[in-house]
């Protein structure tokens, strides 16, 4: 199995899964402890289903840093594309100009480094920047450096496309998460009220358990609710 | 006019002036002397005879991405020529203003998805406060004769914890740094609601056993 995230953080997967299992395990002890008897039977099924969210969570980490990673890239091939546009106009080398652009997002930077150290060594600047370009989460950043290789000044610059499908991606999955998220933060509290009243719970130890529980709920709701970070 | 959609508009009027041949310091200076509180700055360093690159810092360092991405194409301008960088950037200019454009219009949809999250916050207020009122008058309701404690007053309390603490989330995620709106109005309308359904809530329960 080969996964683009776990690759791109040099993350070996079944690490990832064993740090996850214990994180959702550890999780789901603290939560049980928390919980204490207040739910009665119904506590296992409970710190079950939480410790499953936890290592989703835990698991899914490297794809929601890889997607971020994605959003700054797309966003800085533009200036990148300008940049590399005007340099090689005036130096009119390939290899120069791969020296003196400068990226602000930290990935494309070391992508960058990563293609001059090879360039300086001497790969051919199509080969380096083909090497590097492995570290680029960002096809549009990508193609804007690959294009330094290739293609002539005139034809250089990138549009924004790759920002434009992300930003509709965003609003689709707020358009999804929110009214999820609504309807956990409406019932989560209703429905403990409710069990509290029917199950005849009025111990105050028993009702600060649900508190945790409620928390416990809600907070997992905002982690998987929380969007995915719009370009603009 | 919104201030990062102005600044970006006097970079853009510094990348066309460039682009034409102008130096790009001059015009640094001419575009943005009137742009308060980073532009004037940067014109005010450049006038003191600090390099292009410290004098657009506050600029780079501004906060909103777009301006700080058109400064640093600006600041580059030393190492490659104005003209070129200014033709570029025209184009980079403009997807930058488009993208503050949008993110305007961004705004304007999350203060409606505020206000949509303070309404839920009241109806769960309203809904929390009944179901913690009535709740232990209707759960100490026992066909079997064997009378059942109220406690109504035992669970308004913790129903006000459990409710706040929803509605802080809400906030949190709806609002950022302004939550505790969301936390007000909840607890406002819950206090409310509790009071009007006090009477209600205190009525004394009557076993049901052998009523007809």
């Amino acid at each position: 199995m080969r996964f683009a995230s776990l690759e791109a953080f040099d993350i070996n997967i079944w690490r990832m899964v064993s740090l996850s299992l214990a994180s959702s395990a550890l999780v789901g002890i603290a939560v049980g402890l928390a919980l204490g008897d207040a739910l009665g039977q119904a506590k296992t099924a409970i710190v079950l289903m939480i410790s499953a969210v936890v290592f989703y969570i835990a698991v899914s980490s490297p794809r929601r840093l890889l997607d971020q990673q994605r959003v700054e890239q797309a966003r800085e091939s533009l200036l990148l594309s300008a940049s590399a546009q005007a340099c090689l106009t005036i130096t009119g080398s390939r290899s120069k100009t791969l020296m003196l652009i400068r990226p602000k997002e930290q990935a494309l930077r070391t992508a960058v480094k990563e293609a001059g150290r090879r360039i300086l060594l001497g790969t051919k600047v199509g080969a380096a920047v083909a090497a590097s370009s492995r570290l680029i989460a960002s096809y549009s950043a990508a193609v804007a450096l690959q294009n330094v290789a290739t293609s002539d000044a005139s034809e250089f610059m990138g549009g924004d496309e790759e920002s434009r499908g992300l930003a509709a991606a965003s609003e689709l999955s707020m358009e999804t998460k929110l009214p999820m998220f609504m309807t956990v933060c409406f019932f989560t509290p209703i429905m403990l009220v409710l069990y509290a009243v029917f199950s005849h719970t009025y111990q105050p130890e028993r009702l600060v358990e649900l508190g945790a529980l409620e928390f416990a709920v809600i907070d997992l709701g905002y982690y998987l609710s929380a969007a995915e970070r719009s370009p603009w | 006019m919104n201030s990062e959609l102005s600044r970006i508009l006097a970079l853009k009027k510094v990348l066309e002036s460039a682009s034409v041949g102008m130096g790009m310091a001059q015009s640094v200076v001419r575009e943005l002397s009137g742009i308060k509180p980073s532009g004037s700055e940067s014109a005010r360093r450049l006038l003191l005879g600090h390099p292009l690159a410290v004098a657009l810092r506050p600029l780079v360092e501004s906060g909103c991405e777009e301006v700080s991405m058109l400064a640093s194409l600006i600041v580059s301008a030393p190492r490659s020529s104005s003209a070129i960088i200014g033709r570029s950037g025209g184009i980079l200019a403009g997807t930058l203003e488009r993208w503050v454009r949008a993110k305007e219009s961004g705004k304007l949809q999350q203060k409606v998805l505020r206000f949509r999250s303070l309404v839920t916050c009241g109806v769960l207020g309203a809904v929390t406060a009944m179901v913690a009122s009535l709740g232990p008058l209707v759960g100490s309701l026992d066909f079997s004769g064997a009378s059942q404690p109220t406690g109504s007053a035992v669970l308004l309390y913790p129903s006000a914890g459990l409710k706040a603490i929803s509605s802080c989330m809400l906030g949190l995620f709806m609002s950022g740094r302004n939550f505790y709106l969301n936390v007000a109005v909840a607890l406002g309308v819950f206090a409310l609601v509790s009071t009007l359904a006090a009477p209600l809530a205190n009525i004394p329960t009557v076993s049901l056993w052998g009523v007809k």
